[in-house]
């Protein structure tokens, strides 16, 4: 399995990796994000918050490296997923970018998200959820993603067929067919593909038990999930949200809520410590 | 007699040399061109891999290593540093100024922009190099037989001196 934070230093220049790497050892191990902003001084993500990495901004020179890296010098190979805001890089680092899109060398921003492996976020949470749909909640950057993936090992590890739709090649960061985490051993991943899409062709072609997908939003992505759960598939899934109660006042949200798609709610509370509180929906 | 042989022989020997030098200007100038149109092939090549396959580029220079320059940049690719390479091998060629700077321009280029953009500036490239070796022969279709026959002009007048 990867070292998250490894992958990602092998995206930095020289001269960004060694102020990463004089970190202390405490935050190179809880740090989530790099971000490089274009001239500003560079910063790492941790729990208590964004700290400077160094004092002289970042360069075009260093972001335009960072995207060699992220893309193998092939920009133009990784168009469609640039239009989408975000590039898959080896390891399961995920790379977020902010720029006019045209070209490296006009990009103003990248945010390296660090993949973890976290068996211990299961911690709290039951054994068991039964056959109900699992949603994840929590605001951007709470651990839901990292949560969905320790599930779905969980269950696919305890013989659970699992069909897993990675459209961001995040969760299970499929490389050469390959997935870079370990997502169990029932689990079928299909990456990089629309989620609404995705549910469709695995419900055909797999006949999951669970079907697992991360940050749904869309309509499209919400009728499929619906579509998938009237089949008789147990759904998790996560979404952008500071809780139950703040989901239930979306209205895209209502169907999904109240027509039992979803029976357990599981909410992220930002820490330090980070704690997971259980509902029933 | 024999020194008359002698100085006739060493006088042809000096025209000679002098012809071949003259030749010998005349070939570099040649090997240029190739050089220049061999450089805008390749440059036509990778635009097209790029149009038709837009594939990752050292897939698309693995295809291309029949041209040395391309076969320089295959053995250097690593995933990071291609701009840096790029402008290495360029400035490496035995061009003028204007076509080296050319096509080290590229590496600000090639693999950091959309396909669409890089086919463009690499088919003004392409054009720029063309040029230049169509001038180059313009040029050497006149300069040819000057350059050779002022290498034996040289020699003969060398030879007069000797003598």
């Amino acid at each position: 399995m990867p070292d998250g934070w490894s992958a990602a230093l092998r995206l930095l220049p020289e001269g960004l990796r060694t102020a990463a790497r004089g970190l202390p050892g405490y935050v190179q191990e809880e740090v989530e994000e790099l971000r490089l902003r274009r001239s500003r001084p560079p910063t790492v993500l941790c729990g208590a918050g964004e700290r400077p990495l160094r004092p002289d901004g970042v360069t075009v020179d260093e972001l335009c490296e960072v995207l060699d890296r992220a893309t193998g010098c092939s920009y133009h190979a990784v168009t469609e997923e640039l239009r989408r805001g975000f590039l898959s890089a080896p390891g399961g680092v995920r790379v977020g970018v902010c720029g006019d899109g045209l070209d490296a060398q006009s990009v103003s921003s990248l945010c390296i998200r660090v993949p973890r492996q976290l068996p211990e976020a299961l911690n709290g949470l039951p054994e068991s959820f039964g056959a109900g749909g699992v949603l994840i909640l929590s605001p951007p950057g709470g651990g839901k993603t990292t949560l969905l993936r320790e599930l779905v090992r969980r269950e696919s590890d305890r013989g659970r067929r699992v069909s897993l739709v990675d459209e961001r090649g995040e969760l299970a960061a499929v490389c050469h067919g390959e997935p870079q985490f370990d997502v169990g051993r029932c689990t079928d991943v299909l990456s990089l593909v629309p989620k609404a899409e995705a549910v469709t062709r695995l419900l055909r072609a797999m006949s999951p038990e669970i079907l697992a997908l991360d940050e749904l939003s869309d309509p499209a992505d919400l009728e499929a999930v619906r579509r998938a759960a009237g089949c008789g598939v147990t759904l998790y899934a996560t979404v952008h949200a500071a809780g139950l109660d703040a989901l239930r006042r979306m209205e895209r949200f209502q169907a999904l809520l109240n027509d039992g798609t979803f029976v357990h709610a599981v909410c992220i509370e930002r820490g330090p410590p980070r704690r997971c509180r259980v509902e029933t929906i | 007699m024999n020194l008359l042989y002698l100085r006739l022989c060493g006088a042809l020997l000096v025209t000679a040399a002098g012809g071949l030098g003259g030749h010998a200007i005349y070939a570099a100038r040649k090997r240029r061109v190739s050089l220049l149109r061999e450089l805008a092939a390749g440059l036509g090549r990778l635009a097209d891999e790029l149009e038709l396959t837009a594939a990752p580029l050292d897939e698309i220079f693995e295809r291309l290593r029949e041209r040395p320059f391309f076969d320089q940049l295959s053995k250097d690719f690593d995933g990071a540093t291609l701009a840096r390479s790029w402008r290495r091998a360029a400035m490496a060629q035995p061009l003028d100024a204007g076509s080296k700077t050319a096509l080290a321009g590229l590496a600000e280029t090639v693999g950091r922009c959309g396909a669409g953009r890089q086919v463009k500036e690499l088919e003004l490239v392409r054009r720029r190099l063309d040029e230049a070796a169509s001038a180059l022969e313009r040029d050497l279709a006149i300069q040819g037989r000057t350059l050779t026959g002022l290498g034996a002009a040289l020699g003969a007048l060398l030879t007069l001196i000797l003598l």
